[in-house]
């Protein structure tokens, strides 16, 4: 065993790392963010020692939930007073606060911890691209994302969509107009009259 | 009326290797590109034609190894919302699937293939072909400004190239 | 010497299991006496908890050494066991704490044979069939 143990002070220094939270799930980035946020990226990990690092997270306006989420996802409150109940679907908290989904979601992973509240201390969430300096400066390491950003088809070159290999070839005689879509303009006789504009 | 009508008669139905076999019974002409149909009217005559279009691209159609015959059994455990590139080749100008005797697509893949785009039109990844609503629906539910419509959206997806 | 020395040496041994208390049952007999009877209790019942506590601590810190050189803990793990490599994980945690050298060179072997394993692939996880069990397709080929 190495006697220099002086030279592995500087596991134990704080260092700072940055996220960027664009088209991630809130949920599992959480998962990736609160082990940087308790250490357990370090060997010398220890549920009592104090040897977390610091998180900022930027671009958190921007993230994404999978399928319906944003509509059945519910934040729930009691204030402990009888008709204290109240909920919020995900999407109404993320217009008032764009941050607030993550920091939930990083608070319910750290459920059951004694530190929790020192550890919260060290997450540093911005909405946008801007980030104070004081803050930008100390960062030094960078966390890797959790999924893939997808893009847009709209964001392609038209080289691109040339060069892209055709998978199959269209019968020698189609008509294209053939197989055009229906204009609707007529009432939908389908639908109960209740639910018709008028 | 006299109506010069370039219209051949096949009574010989298309075999595709799948095994599927179209009903169309009417062919146009017998020219190697995608037609358009085209009426044009003069005062004692109507004339249809079946003109010619320009082909998009000029690359290499792919080999087919499915034994099925279909260009996506390949791609059966990789094939994601976010292959644009691939999804746009089955779409019509409209924003619809194109039928399974145009594409030779096999019937497992054309239902998945059905999914996967409502997914990656619902992610915004492809651009969106609104078409003209009936009068009875309010548009505004249907805008991407609509509460939580202006979100963005992911799927999952079991693929084994996913890189996560 | 009272006469009953029991009743001395009862209260010596009452003393010394509360020596770490707080306040009046520290000192006085009759107010330690549930609160002895009750710290005897959690003491039994930690001490399975306490062997799980150590055992999560070891695997985390592992876990942690090998994430540092881009391999799971699981693939790590297994590949030592098939290779013979005899390391407790006590031992492993110690090294991966005090000697990141040496883990280093552990995982960069097992990254190496865990690379081999998967270009194996499928051929490792189907083994020939084992003598005296008959599967359909051996009927099929015979016939």
């Amino acid at each position: 065993m190495a006697h220099n143990r002086v030279m592995q002070w500087a596991v134990l220094a704080r260092t700072w790392w940055i996220f960027d939270a664009n088209q991630q799930c809130p949920f599992r980035s959480a998962y990736r963010i609160t082990t940087y946020l308790q250490g357990l990226h370090k060997p010398v990990y220890h549920r009592h020692g104090d040897v977390g690092d610091h998180v900022v997270v930027f671009n958190t306006k921007h993230i994404a939930m999978r399928g319906d989420f944003w509509r059945t996802y519910k934040h729930f409150h009691h204030t402990r007073y009888a008709g204290g109940f109240s909920r919020a679907s995900a999407y109404r908290v993320h217009e008032e606060d764009p941050t607030r989904i993550l920091e939930r979601a990083c608070h319910n992973r750290l459920s059951g911890l004694d530190n929790r509240r020192t550890l919260m201390k060290r997450l540093h969430l911005f909405p946008d691209k801007d980030i104070p300096e004081n803050i930008l400066e100390n960062v030094s390491g960078q966390i890797q994302q959790v999924q893939v950003v997808p893009k847009k088809l709209e964001d392609y070159t038209q080289e691109d969509i040339d060069s892209f290999p055709q998978l199959f070839k269209m019968p020698e005689d189609y008509d294209i107009d053939s197989y055009k879509r229906e204009n609707r303009l007529e009432p939908d006789q389908h639908t109960s009259k209740a639910w018709r504009l008028k | 009326m006299a109506t010069p009508m370039k219209v051949t008669i096949n009574t010989v139905p298309r075999i595709f290797s799948s095994g599927l076999i179209s009903t169309r019974f009417i062919n146009t002409t017998s020219t190697k590109r995608i037609k358009k149909i085209e009426i044009t009217k003069k005062d004692s005559a109507t004339v249809i034609e079946g003109v010619k279009l320009k082909e998009e691209t000029h690359q290499p159609v792919r080999e087919i190894k499915a034994p099925t015959g279909c260009p996506l059994c390949e791609f059966q455990n990789s094939l994601t919302y976010r292959d644009v590139l691939m999804l746009r080749q089955f779409l019509s100008p409209d924003g619809k699937i194109l039928p399974r005797h145009v594409t030779g697509v096999c019937f497992t893949m054309q239902w998945k293939l059905k999914n996967i785009l409502y997914q990656s039109y619902s992610a915004g990844l492809l651009p969106n072909y609104r078409p003209e609503l009936p009068v009875n629906e309010d548009p505004t539910h249907y805008l991407k400004n609509y509460k939580w419509r202006k979100n963005n959206v992911y799927y999952e997806d079991f693929s084994l190239e996913n890189p996560l | 010497m009272p006469q009953n020395a029991m009743r001395v040496w009862k209260r010596v041994l009452q003393r010394r299991l509360a020596w770490h208390f707080r306040g009046r049952k520290r000192n006085c007999y009759r107010l330690s006496l549930g609160p002895v009877k009750k710290s005897l209790r959690f003491s039994t019942t930690i001490r399975p908890i306490r062997r799980k506590n150590i055992y999560h601590l070891f695997i985390n810190r592992i876990a942690a050494g090998c994430a540092q050189h881009g391999i799971q803990y699981s693939s790590f793990m297994r590949v030592l066991s098939e290779s013979n490599i005899m390391l407790n994980k006590n031992m492993l945690a110690q090294l991966s704490v005090y000697e990141p050298r040496t883990f280093q060179s552990l995982c960069e072997f097992a990254k190496k044979r865990h690379s081999e394993l998967l270009q194996q692939g499928i051929g490792t996880v189907l083994k020939p069939t084992p003598s005296g069990i008959i599967t359909r397709d051996m009927i099929k080929k015979s016939v």
